[in-house]
């Protein structure tokens, strides 16, 4: 792990162990010997930000020349891949599975690996097929199949 | 003996011709996405579920057991033709394996990968035979008491044997924890954590957080790192070792397998320590330990002989206790659970022809998969060389079909999504999400068990210390922790580790 990493992840535990302490303000604490449902979820998020501090004390006693590496985000495949996951539940319900399965192949366009046009309809309109064949006719998987 | 006929038991539920062929096309499709670059067992599990859905228990089972060692053994082929492992454990495959592939030698090393695995899946099956069903006598004996002092041991044990920090592990563990409460209560009813969103009332689907950070969160990685791109494999020519590469390696299956069915009943353990543990034996015993990394086919041999071994035995804690020893575990109880089967101890003497069936199944899975890799490794060969701007779209369709047909709405399609982000960020901040699987398997049952414990002691903690059993396993556990808190010791934690990076 990186400095970097350490902050980062210090303040990521933190705040997800203040967020559940947080949700589960209302829960019935109760005693060891008789737990409410708020008990272990209390404890795990106090564990949480236990563990967040003492990463961030980790961070800051590590000298300058162990640095290790810098967290960088690859925005463009994170948006693409999350947009056809998202496209693919938003539109099966209305486009059926094949249209859907096809279109999201077509994003594919969009991550910046080399691909040509034709090779990529190609695969578009076998996948749709494939998945058509495969999920609904072969293992009769109840999808929506058609937009009608 | 018992052993016998148990095992005969198992032969005629496994040698019907419908499991037979459950179990072909369970290795058969394990296999073929195992080989995908970047992709592991357990996102192809997690993927290939739900061709299981439709079937019996036993065929599903059979299948997913199936999915499983294809799965590990389609990882090692990646490792070798194009130093790409899919999965961690495949990663001291790579480093003898694609070495030998360089120097034209990419048959054998195949060769040698799938024999050793398949000596130590022989071994491995007889060694869970016999050493579940004790267990699982055993685990009668556990009170509440013990079961929480062995979960807790598994999950420190899976932090401190996986790489990375060990303080950010125990951290995801306990997210992954928090996040299996989820849901509505066993015990009282009262739902926890769901802020009015109808469904996630029943917990939030364990294939979908698995898929999520491992499914689409690996294939955000892949696009953004180039090497999952890379695509220049090797030639095939010659398959079978010759005397000298046989005698190199037959001792070193024996000493992997060996090593990884001890290793793999440990909780904690399985492939991935098994073969490192291998590696570094192997390389210790060398009369020339230059060799290795250069090529050296007991550096392939051990290793997956090992790494298969570890895997399967990895089997047993989950069968006999049910308690997942690592993430692949985890989904594999999901899994069962999905067909109504709570694995545990009463799981082998409710369902003798299940167990046996499946036991048996999984020595004719490994015999299929050398039948059904040799021959076609051409085949894989040219998997490997699409171009990922074509599959990754398949992968990521399989994932959200997957998904999507466990409970048939889109709700959990959105939500593979959101846990795909989380899972990815969890990688750029260091923080591997393999113990949050873990923990959000075993966070309610831990629960369960806790709440028991003290209910029995009336609130008093030390029931932990006073019982002898839970006690060493306490005492076991805080040993653990302590021996890693020894500076010279964490050291070779991290140099045992460097090797994967």
């Amino acid at each position: 792990m990186g400095v970097q990493q350490q902050y980062l992840s210090g303040l990521f535990f933190i705040a997800f162990g203040a967020f559940a302490v947080w949700a589960g303000r209302d829960l019935t604490i109760g005693t060891a010997a008789e737990m409410g449902i708020g008990y272990t979820p209390r404890a795990l998020a106090i564990g949480c930000i236990v563990v967040g501090c003492i990463l961030l004390l980790q961070a800051f006693t590590v000298k300058a020349a162990e640095e290790g590496p810098r967290v960088s985000i690859a925005w463009r495949p994170l948006v693409l891949v999350t947009l056809m996951v998202t496209a693919f539940g938003g539109l099966l319900p209305y486009l059926g599975l094949p249209i859907t399965v096809a279109l999201i192949t077509l994003m594919a366009a969009a991550s910046g690996e080399t691909f040509t046009w034709p090779m990529l309809v190609v695969m578009a309109v076998g996948l749709a097929v494939m998945s058509l064949l495969l999920f609904s006719t072969a293992l009769n998987l109840q999808i929506p199949v058609w937009p009608f | 003996m018992d052993l016998f006929s148990n095992l005969a038991l198992g032969f005629s539920v496994a040698l019907t011709l419908k499991n037979i062929f459950y179990c072909f096309v369970g290795a058969l499709f394990g296999t073929l996405i195992g080989v995908l670059p970047g992709i592991g067992p357990l996102a192809t599990i997690a993927m290939l579920l739900p061709i299981t859905f439709h079937l019996e228990p036993t065929g599903a089972l059979i299948m997913l057991a199936g999915i499983f060692y294809g799965a590990q053994y389609g990882g090692s082929t990646t490792a070798i033709l194009v130093n790409l492992p899919g999965e961690s454990s495949s990663v001291v495959t790579a480093l003898d394996g694609y070495q030998m592939a360089r120097q034209g030698r990419a048959g054998v090393a195949l060769a040698t990968a799938a024999l050793a695995s398949f000596f130590a899946g022989c071994v491995a099956t007889i060694v869970i035979a016999v050493a579940a069903p004790a267990l699982s006598r055993m685990a009668l004996l556990f009170g509440p008491p013990e079961f929480t002092a062995l979960m807790v041991m598994g999950l420190i044990a899976a932090v401190v044997l996986a790489s990375g920090s060990i303080v950010a592990s125990i951290g995801m563990v306990m997210i992954g924890m928090l996040l299996g409460l989820v849901g509505t209560d066993v015990t009282t009813g009262e739902q926890r954590f769901v802020f009015g969103i109808r469904q996630i009332y029943d917990g939030i689907d364990f294939v979908v957080v698995a898929m999520g950070l491992f499914g689409v969160a690996e294939i955000i990685s892949n696009l953004a790192d180039s090497h999952g791109r890379t695509s220049g494999s090797a030639e095939i020519t010659r398959l079978m070792p010759n005397k000298a590469d046989v005698k190199q390696a037959a001792p070193a299956a024996i000493r992997g397998t060996l090593l990884g069915s001890l290793l793999g009943v440990l909780p904690g353990g399985g492939a991935l320590i098994s073969s490192f543990a291998s590696y570094s034996l192997e390389k210790r015993l060398a009369d020339d330990p230059s060799r290795f990394g250069k090529g050296a086919i007991e550096g392939v041999a051990g290793p997956e002989a090992a790494n298969n071994a570890g895997a399967q035995a990895s089997f047993i804690p989950m069968l006999a206790l049910g308690i997942p020893p690592n993430a692949v575990m985890a989904l594999m109880i999901a899994a069962m659970t999905i067909h109504g089967i709570t694995p545990g101890p009463k799981f082998l003497s409710d369902q003798p022809s299940l167990f046996w069936g499946m036991i048996v199944s999984m020595w004719i899975g490994n015999m299929i998969l050398v039948i059904l890799n040799l021959p076609l490794v051409g085949i894989w060969v040219k998997l490997l060389k699409i171009p990922y701007a074509y599959l990754f779209p398949a992968i990521l369709v399989f994932c959200c079909v997957g998904v999507y047909s466990i409970n048939y709405r889109v709700f959990d399609v959105f939500a593979m999504a959101g846990f795909g982000v989380f899972g990815y960020f969890l990688r750029r901040i260091g923080c591997e999400p393999a113990p949050l699987v873990l923990g959000f398997i075993l966070g309610p049952m831990v629960e369960e068990q806790f709440r028991r414990t003290l209910l029995l002691s009336d609130g008093d903690f030390s029931i932990f210390l006073t019982r002898p059993l839970s006690a060493t396993l306490i005492g076991a556990t805080v040993a653990l922790l302590l021996l890693m808190a020894l500076p010279s010791l964490r050291k070779g934690r991290e140099e045992a580790f460097r090797e994967q990076d």
